[in-house]
């Protein structure tokens, strides 16, 4: 048990640079539909994703996290699951404290003591639940949000966040905010203030000369069904782990690297490989003041991964898709059968670095399948198949 | 090296826009399809065209191999794999408007040149003075809409603190008319006279006749939209190079709801400037900021060699709008606190133009990340006294800005607006549902 501050791992350095994260996922919301459901939090939805999705993100950094420049220092993490959420980490299974308002501010105030210590440490900092959305303005719902007494205030302001991040002395800043674009929206039109300060630094405190580097990330996905599958890893996470596990790498400076940059230009391709245009195209920006630096290293591949789609034209099919060797190795084809009821459309083909033909057979035709070739030399190979009547 | 030919084309006359495109192309594989480590990289900015006779961007080469072309536009992302060697040109169609709800009409061709009191050429449906008090709605029409005049006390332009209670009364020689779905508004232009006046309102020395109100009201079943109409992006004087016309337009969900009334600025010369702020892409903007000066619409000689975001605050006077664009690229892209040599004009454009509240922002938002707290809260309050801005992007630098300096005196006075104002837009568009205007 960790206690109050969630704090899950922690290498112990201060006097070297190092990422320090802080993970938070809600799934259930306290006042929200249910039993204890509350005039002003009764409209949202429990989510089984975010606490799936808040852990898949943990695992990640734990055990496959790699920057030379700033390792894994700290990693912090709350949950607000239908029961109290454990974790199986470093130091065996652990309870994971709930992610309300006063658990949220605890754990940030331990955090900038963690994170302070250093000027080149890097931040990361993840939400998935429910967010709202009004105007430049968003905030994070955390589980106690429209309670009696405070109804509001249990959320993050992210705008107040970045501003007092501003202050902070990490210099690399990462917001992942994977919030589904929900009809929670709407319920709060007429409220000009929704969310609260949970950490304070004061201005003036930053070395002259340095500022801090702010990406945020966040999905444009309509409707709660975007996070994905009941009890799985939310559309946007996936798509993230995707980006920093081979999609969004480089080596235009002779070792794999992946940016900021290259991880919003991956999601991009990512998200609109798995959904259909109409639940991907919102016309809000996915990235503000999407600032580059570099985020993870991995080795150098060896092997790709094809994400084959079809035309946004037609729907996914029922059908199976071929990768074929068109090279000297002649290694043999390889198969994947699709049904049009997939909650995504795509498919994957882990494949060998080379020259590839990549067809499909649906089930039902028209329309057929156009088969082309690809050259599957990069991390990842974008596949995107055109039909025909 | 091989001279390899790039086109990026657009669906319609709507989605080209001048240096539109970032085009990476990059080496895959050799001519024998072996895999090249340190792949080499080529990238510039393109032109998105509607022609018949598409033009190709040349790229250099080193070698006949397998590249992929990669094309980023204001709608999303392209990649395709090409064989250099077998083809020597190719062409890639993009949308670049897929990233907005459009409307599903086409521009207008009907005009009433007699008809607007203000204004000089327009276009769209005109119904004569719209009836205010009724919030019903024929169900194939789009939102009313009415000049917020200034001349009433109950009229007063709308502030951070007033927005919500403002222009809901009409006055008698109000412009005002209906647009929808299928015919949109469309500004062109303005008399010289009205444009001066704008221009001097701009300055802080608005006493002009002709003043135009820079506020239209949209009624909708769903509330209002308050929408800032950029009337100084046109041109004082028309230039032949240069096309710009303001349109408002209005949409419906697959449901039935009337969308939010959009503001878009088609403008030949920086319209992929607004495209790439309006999607929060700043260090895109920069990319093609810095095109823009090198083609054929920079200055030559004093400014050779600069970025154009620092041409935009060098061009202050003539173009005040662009230059505040050029600044908000400007401080969204700094790499660390040291002066830059912009510093200066980002001063000037904030002393020059006390009328544009953006530029009072920036500034404020420019000292902050440099370390100077008075002065960036000096500022950014002075920017919030002066009005709202004129672009969404702004607020979000008010916001945050005062987040960071922890004010929260002024969170609280700009939090209403700023949770109202739409961000999908480039410019200010603030929403206001029926039943919050107290």
């Amino acid at each position: 048990m960790t206690g109050r501050t969630g704090l899950i791992f922690d290498d112990g350095v201060r006097n070297e640079p190092r990422t320090h994260v802080f993970i938070i996922g809600v799934g259930k919301y306290i006042y929200g539909e249910g039993a204890q459901s509350t005039l002003v939090a009764g409209g949202l939805i429990q989510l089984t994703s975010p606490p799936k999705s808040a852990s898949a993100i943990a695992n990640w950094f734990l055990e496959e996290f790699r920057n030379p420049d700033h390792p894994l220092g700290t990693l912090t993490m709350l949950v607000s699951d239908k029961e109290t959420a454990t974790f199986d980490g470093p130091g065996g299974a652990q309870g994971i404290p709930e992610a309300n308002l006063e658990n949220v501010k605890k754990s940030m105030s331990d955090w900038r003591a963690l994170f302070e210590g250093h000027p080149d440490n890097m931040l990361v900092f993840y939400f998935c639940g429910h967010g709202v959305s009004f105007g430049q303005k968003a905030a994070l719902l955390l589980s106690d949000f429209g309670n009696e007494e405070n109804s509001y205030e249990p959320a993050i302001d992210l705008d107040t966040l970045r501003g007092t991040l501003r202050n902070a002395q990490p210099g690399k800043q990462l917001f992942l905010i994977d919030c589904c674009r929900s009809k929670a929206d709407s319920f709060y039109v007429h409220e000009a203030t929704i969310g609260t300060r949970v950490l304070s630094i004061p201005p003036g405190i930053r070395p002259n000369g340095a500022i801090a580097k702010q990406c945020v990330l966040f999905p444009t996905i309509d409707g709660e069904q975007s996070f994905g599958l009941a009890d799985d890893v939310s559309v946007f996470t996936s798509c993230f782990l995707d980006a920093v596990r081979f999609a969004a790498f480089d080596d235009a400076t002779g070792k794999w690297v992946s940016s900021t940059t290259l991880i919003l230009n991956a999601l991009e391709q990512l998200v609109g490989c798995r959904l259909s245009e109409s639940m991907r195209r919102r016309p809000v920006p996915t990235a503000l003041d999407a600032v580059s630096f570099e985020f993870n290293h991995i080795d150098a591949p060896e092997k790709a991964r094809s994400i084959v789609t079809i035309d946004d034209a037609v729907p996914w099919p029922t059908a199976t898709f071929t990768a074929s060797d068109l090279g000297e190795a002649g290694h043999p084809p390889l198969e994947r059968a699709t049904s049009k009821n997939d909650h995504f459309r795509c498919c994957i083909f882990e494949l060998n670095f080379g020259k590839w033909e990549f067809s499909g057979n649906p089930e039902t035709k028209p329309p057929s399948i156009v088969s082309t070739q690809r050259t599957v030399v990069r991390p990842v190979a974008y596949v995107k198949l055109g039909v025909a009547e | 090296m091989i001279d390899f030919g790039i086109a990026i084309l657009a669906g319609s006359p709507n989605g080209a826009v001048k240096r539109g495109a970032i085009v990476s192309v990059t080496q895959l594989a050799d001519i024998d399809g072996k895999r090249l480590p340190n792949s080499i990289r080529e990238t510039a900015v393109v032109d998105i065209v509607f022609d018949v006779l598409p033009t190709f961007h040349r790229f250099i080469l080193p070698e006949h191999g397998t590249y992929e072309v990669s094309v980023r536009h204001p709608g999303g992302i392209e990649v395709r794999e090409v064989s250099v060697g077998d083809e020597t040109e190719i062409s890639i169609q993009v949308n670049p408007q897929a990233a907005k709800i459009l409307t599903s009409g086409s521009v207008s061709t009907e005009r009433y040149p007699g008809l607007g009191p203000r204004i000089g050429r327009y276009s769209g449906w005109l119904s004569g003075l719209p009836t205010l008090t009724t919030k019903s709605f024929p169900p194939d029409v789009g939102p009313v809409f009415n000049l917020v005049g200034s001349t009433a006390i109950e009229m007063l332009p709308p502030t951070f603190h007033s927005f919500r209670a403002t222009g809901l009364k009409q006055q008698e020689d109000n412009f005002g008319g209906r647009f929808g779905p299928s015919n949109p508004l469309v500004f062109e232009g303005l008399r010289y006279e009205q444009s001066n006046s704008v221009y001097l309102d701009l300055r802080g020395q608005g006493h002009g006749k002709e003043t135009v109100s820079r506020w239209l009201s949209c009624f909708r079943p769903e509330g209002r939209d308050l929408v800032s109409v950029p009337w100084n992006w046109l041109p004082l004087l028309e230039e032949a190079d240069r096309e710009v016309r303001i349109e408002l337009t209005s949409s419906r969900s697959p449901s039935g709801r009337t969308l939010p009334t959009r503001v878009e600025v088609h403008d030949s010369r920086w319209g992929a400037l607004i495209e790439y702020v309006a999607i929060g892409r700043m260090a895109d903007a920069a990319l093609v900021a810095d095109s823009l000066l090198q083609g054929d619409v920079g200055p030559v000689g004093r400014f050779q060699g600069g970025s154009l975001a620092e041409w935009a605050l060098y061009g202050k006077l003539k173009e005040p709008m662009v230059a505040v664009l050029g600044g908000i690229i400007l401080v969204s892209n700094v790499k660390d606190g040291r002066n830059e040599r912009w510093d200066r004009w980002l001063r000037n454009l904030a002393h020059w133009f006390p009328g544009i509240p953006d530029a009072a922002a920036i500034y404020g938002y420019r000292k902050l990340q440099v370390g100077e707290i008075d002065k960036a809260t000096e500022w950014l309050r002075r920017s919030v006294q002066s009005g709202l801005p004129f672009f969404s992007a702004t607020f979000r630098l008010l916001s945050l800005g005062f987040s960071q300096l922890e004010d929260q005196e002024y969170l609280a006075r700009i939090s209403a607006a700023v949770a109202a104002v739409d961000a999908t837009q480039p410019f200010t568009v603030i929403r206001v549902p029926w039943g919050s205007e107290q």
